[in-house]
């Protein structure tokens, strides 16, 4: 198995859809909104860059997409949509990019660049 | 709703940016995703972002795939290193032949001339149509110069000599290719100087002229290339001259090629000095003229500037001329096409050449690739059963055979320049700027070109086949055939246009060194042995007695060396590229007009180094009175043609505007080159009429090496600043008149065994395939009592049978081409029976060592094993 940490660092649209779907299986639309809300607006997915990041995603075995049955219930789905999840590496690895980003940033705070812990 | 209908169905047409497993997997969700943006956001907005969006991820998404396919691709090929190996060998080679004569004629054909506007620029020549022997790149007379000016076709006309200087240092004397120009040379031609300033009108004055402007090369070799150069002085020819300026690398106009009837002792021109003719020179018909070139005016075309100075040189030439040498005409003729016209047509032939040998290569890796795929059957089958599209397969093939292709290439840039400090070796003789050749940026782009555009050719149908994959036939055969059928049909193709392309290329080397031999072996009339080497006198030498002075003491000091059996003098020796023709009128016939002989100074001497037979009559006397030349030789062919039926001896003609008696006949040599047969020759005693320039000949006895110093050590003891040039053999001249001939064999016997080694290999690799592809069978054939003789004949009949094929076309092409080719031939039919015999009988003797190696491996095929093989 890779070790996550070979996959870092992660660009800023893989981290954000990573943690997009950390806590609920999304479709292509509502991760792009997640991560507009997010992020106030300041990145918005657009269809190439979405789709172009989760084939690869998937190649690596950061995703998986869902089969039928796993599919969200009945009431809230929309059957052309293609909904994915996060897979156990794909925790490990979104896991170790904060990580390393929050090591960046405590490192930072050192010399008073960066705000306060409160 | 209609609006975002259409917004959708135009954002579907963008999608086929991005490569098409990528839509196939995606498209709809994108769609999808850019309707939901629609549905929430300002269209505006959303268009900008998804077009940058596109823009940006659509190349992306090739790119992954084109990185993935170049892993891929790299790992396979690792994987196959005898494969790659022959593969990367036979592309390196079809490249590196093709790189080498592209950079041949991006050199000669393409790389811009230092000259500006050089389209604009013309010759006018001044032949005469009146006398037949007389080439049309006649110079024009100063008179004719001077009266052309007034003209309305050119914007400048100008006139140069070429020359060769000496120069002269404290310790030594140097050889220099010199131009003595017009004013407005440099400004004719639009060159300008490095530093300092060009030759002007006003240095093209008697008086003014002490004045050089050098080249580059001389200025670095001598100079070091210090700016400083500017003001010094050279010592030229006995005068001062002051440098005034420097001309850019490249610029060494006149070449050696540059122009027919160029002087052959000058390679390049480094010094260019004002001509500065005096009035009286200017209007002196016979004192001489020099090589005119014009710039045309902007608009003018060459068919009109010749209409007009066809009319002016009609109205000079009854004016400027004595009677009975009217008749000049002036000719204009495009500048740059005077110096490659003469080689296109062997470009052309290389090119076509290496065409062939490319198309070959190409052929080969293709049959190899072919041979591979039908290996990958069940590679490509799984890969399709698991999803993968067709055009994703062709992709993957095509940039495996596309990474062979380049590396093919960059070998191939090697093999190129191998072949290139070859072909400067070779030095094929009057290819104008060849030694310009390099690999430059151009050479460089031609070749990358080239290998892409090869790598899709030979990948593409290998690529096609292989993915033609009928995945439930392969499954159900549980694997190994697929596309055996039709990718055999394709590669008995190849390989029979590559042997058929090969036969045609052997043919042509065939006929090309027939040619050579033949030119090689013809009766030229004098000895290969015998010692030559050349004097020129200069102009402190001017009076004939002073002249003849230095001859005669030279005559006498040589003649007393040891080991010389005879030593003799003429004023220009056969294929020294020196030539001299006259009008003869013969006393008695009834008025022939415009009959002409070459003439020759000799002493008699001469004939006997020289080896030249004396056939009839005796040799005229040196020391005959000076001012009564009467005693005059002739050769075989002046005999011949002018004395058909009476007796030679006696005779009388008038050349020069004096009578000579004709005192013996000699045998004919070839003069003007190997392959010309011998013009009427006349020849009359050197020290008679001794020339400022002389070629020394000598018969000897001793070592070539030690009578060449000693004789030199003579020349400089008489006059110090005389040097002896081109000591050598008759052989060398002989060989320097082979050199273009020897340079076309060479090169396309090189090609030609470099197709033919490549169809062989392909040939082999394909038996060696069909082999083991019919393991089975001659498994099958063997246990069934098959001898060995006949599991031989089977595989060796089949590969023969292609090869008959390919020779078959090969012939017929080979006939078709040649006879379009006769001009390169000597003494030799394009139908000469020997090279269409010769040809087949190597090729099918080759073909069948190819075929051997893999059919005795099938005689040695285990039946027990061969039939658990599949």
């Amino acid at each position: 198995m890779t070790n996550p940490n070979d996959l870092l660092p992660l660009t800023p649209q893989v981290f954000h859809i990573l943690v997009a779907l950390a806590d609920r299986d999304q479709h292509g639309y509502s991760i792009m909104q997640d991560v507009a809300e997010r992020t106030g607006g300041s990145m918005r997915l657009s269809p190439g860059t979405l789709y172009g990041s989760i084939k690869r995603m998937l190649e690596q075995g950061l995703i998986i997409e869902l089969r039928d049955k796993d599919r969200p219930d009945a009431s809230n789905d929309d059957e052309r949509r293609r909904y994915y999840r996060l897979t156990h590496f794909g925790r490990k690895v979104v896991k170790a990019e904060a990580a390393r980003l929050s090591e960046m940033v405590e490192q930072a705070r050192v010399y008073g660049l960066a705000p306060k812990r409160s | 709703m209609a609006l975002r209908r259409s917004a959708v169905r135009i954002y579907r047409a963008l999608l086929f940016a991005y490569p098409a497993e990528f839509r196939h997997e995606y498209g709809s969700q994108m769609e999808q995703l850019f309707e939901d943006r629609l549905h929430s956001e300002p269209a505006l907005r959303v268009w900008l972002d998804t077009l940058a969006d596109v823009a940006f991820s659509a190349p992306r998404e090739h790119f992954h795939i084109v990185a993935a396919d170049l892993v891929y691709g790299a790992r396979m090929i690792r994987k196959s290193p005898a494969f790659t190996l022959v593969a990367l060998f036979a592309m390196a080679l079809g490249i590196g032949a093709t790189t080498a004569v592209f950079s041949l004629i991006n050199a000669v054909l393409l790389r811009s001339l230092p000259y500006g506007d050089p389209q604009r620029l013309v010759y006018i020549w001044m032949p005469n149509p009146r006398f037949k022997v007389m080439p049309l790149e006649m110079a024009p007379s100063s008179p004719d110069f001077y009266a052309w000016q007034n003209n309305q076709s050119f914007s400048d006309l100008t006139m140069f000599n070429q020359e060769l200087f000496k120069m002269i240092d404290a310790d030594r004397v140097q050889r220099v290719g010199e131009a003595s120009v017009a004013g407005n040379f440099f400004h004719t031609l639009g060159a300008s100087p490095q530093l300092g300033r060009a030759i002007e009108p006003a240095d093209d004055q008697p008086g003014h002229e002490h004045v050089v402007v050098i080249s580059d090369a001389l200025w670095r070799s001598r100079y070091g290339g210090a700016p400083s150069v500017l003001g010094k002085t050279l010592h030229l020819n006995h005068e001062i001259y002051a440098i005034v300026g420097v001309m850019p690398r490249g610029f060494q106009y006149p070449h050696r090629a540059d122009f027919p009837y160029s002087d052959r002792d000058v390679a390049a021109t480094d010094l260019w000095i004002p001509a500065a003719l005096t009035p009286q020179q200017k209007t002196d018909w016979a004192g001489g003229g020099g090589l005119v070139i014009g710039r045309l005016k902007p608009g003018v075309t060459l068919k009109q500037a010749q209409a007009e100075m066809s009319a002016l040189e009609a109205r000079l030439d009854p004016v400027l001329h004595p009677p009975e040498w009217r008749g000049w005409v002036a000719l204009v003729r495009p500048f740059i096409d005077t110096a490659v016209g003469p080689v296109r047509p062997l470009l052309w032939l290389l090119l076509g050449a290496v065409s062939m040998v490319l198309l070959i290569a190409c052929s080969n890796v293709a049959n190899l690739l072919l041979a591979r795929a039908a290996g990958r059957v069940h590679e490509m089958g799984i890969r399709s059963a698991l999803g993968a599209e067709r055009v994703r397969l062709v992709r993957q093939m095509l940039t495996e055979a596309l990474l062979l292709a380049l590396g093919g290439g960059m070998l191939g840039v090697l093999i190129a320049y191998g072949a290139l400090r070859l072909i400067l070796r070779l030095h094929p003789g009057d290819i104008p700027r060849l030694n310009e050749t390099s690999l430059d940026a151009r050479v460089l782009l031609f070749t990358a070109g080239a290998s892409l555009l090869t790598g899709l050719a030979f990948g593409l149908l290998p690529a096609l086949a292989a993915s033609r994959v009928n995945v439930s036939s392969l499954l159900k055969q549980g694997g190994n055939k697929g596309i055996a059928g039709t990718s055999n049909r394709l590669r008995n193709c190849l390989i029979i246009t590559q042997v058929a392309l090969s036969v045609i290329l052997l043919a042509g080397a065939g006929l090309l060194i027939r040619s050579y031999l033949k030119v090689q072996s013809v009766d030229t009339g004098f000895a290969p042995s015998t010692l030559t080497m050349n004097i020129i006198l200069d102009e402190r030498y001017g009076t004939p007695q002073k002249l003849d002075d230095y001859f005669r003491s030279l005559i006498a000091q040589v003649n007393q060396l040891p080991g010389v059996t005879s030593f003799g003098l003429v004023g220009a020796l056969p294929l020294s590229h020196r030539e001299s023709i006259t009008t003869v009128e013969i006393k008695g016939h009834t008025v022939k007009k415009d009959e002409t002989a070459d003439a020759r100074t000799a002493t008699t001497a001469y004939f006997e180094s020289m080896g030249i037979r004396l056939l009839e009559g005796r040799f005229f006397a040196d020391e005959a009175v000076r001012d009564h030349p009467a005693e005059m030789m002739v050769s075989q062919s002046f005999a011949k043609l002018y004395f058909p039926r009476e007796p030679v001896i006696g005779q009388q003609f008038r050349s020069r505007d004096q009578w000579h008696t004709i005192v013996g006949v000699v045998a004919d040599v070839r003069s003007s080159s190997l392959e010309e047969s011998p013009r009427p020759m006349i020849y009359s005693p050197f020290l008679q009429m001794p020339d400022n320039h002389a070629y020394l000949t000598i018969r000897t006895t001793s070592a070539p090496d030690q009578l060449i110093s000693s004789i030199a050590k003579i020349i400089r003891s008489i006059d110090s600043t005389i040097a002896p040039e081109h000591a050598g053999t008759m052989r060398q001249f002989m060989s320097e008149a082979t050199r273009a001939r020897r340079f076309q064999t060479v090169v396309l016997s090189v090609f030609a065994a470099v197709a033919v080694f490549l169809a062989l290999v392909g040939l082999y690799g394909l038996m060696a395939y069909a082999v083991k592809q019919r393991t089975a069978e001659i498994g099958i054939r063997i246990a069934l009592g098959a001898s060995a003789a006949r599991v031989l004949s089977l595989v060796v009949g089949k590969g023969l049978a292609l090869v008959a094929a390919g020779l078959v076309f090969g012939l017929a092409g080979a006939l078709a081409l040649t006879r379009l080719g006769t001009s390169w031939l000597y003494g030799v039919s394009p139908a000469d029976p020997l090279t269409l015999i010769a040809v087949p009988v190597l090729i099918l003797a080759v073909a069948l060592g190819a075929c051997l190696i893999p059919a005795w491996k099938a005689t040695r095929i285990d039946p027990v094993t061969a039939l658990r093989f599949d």
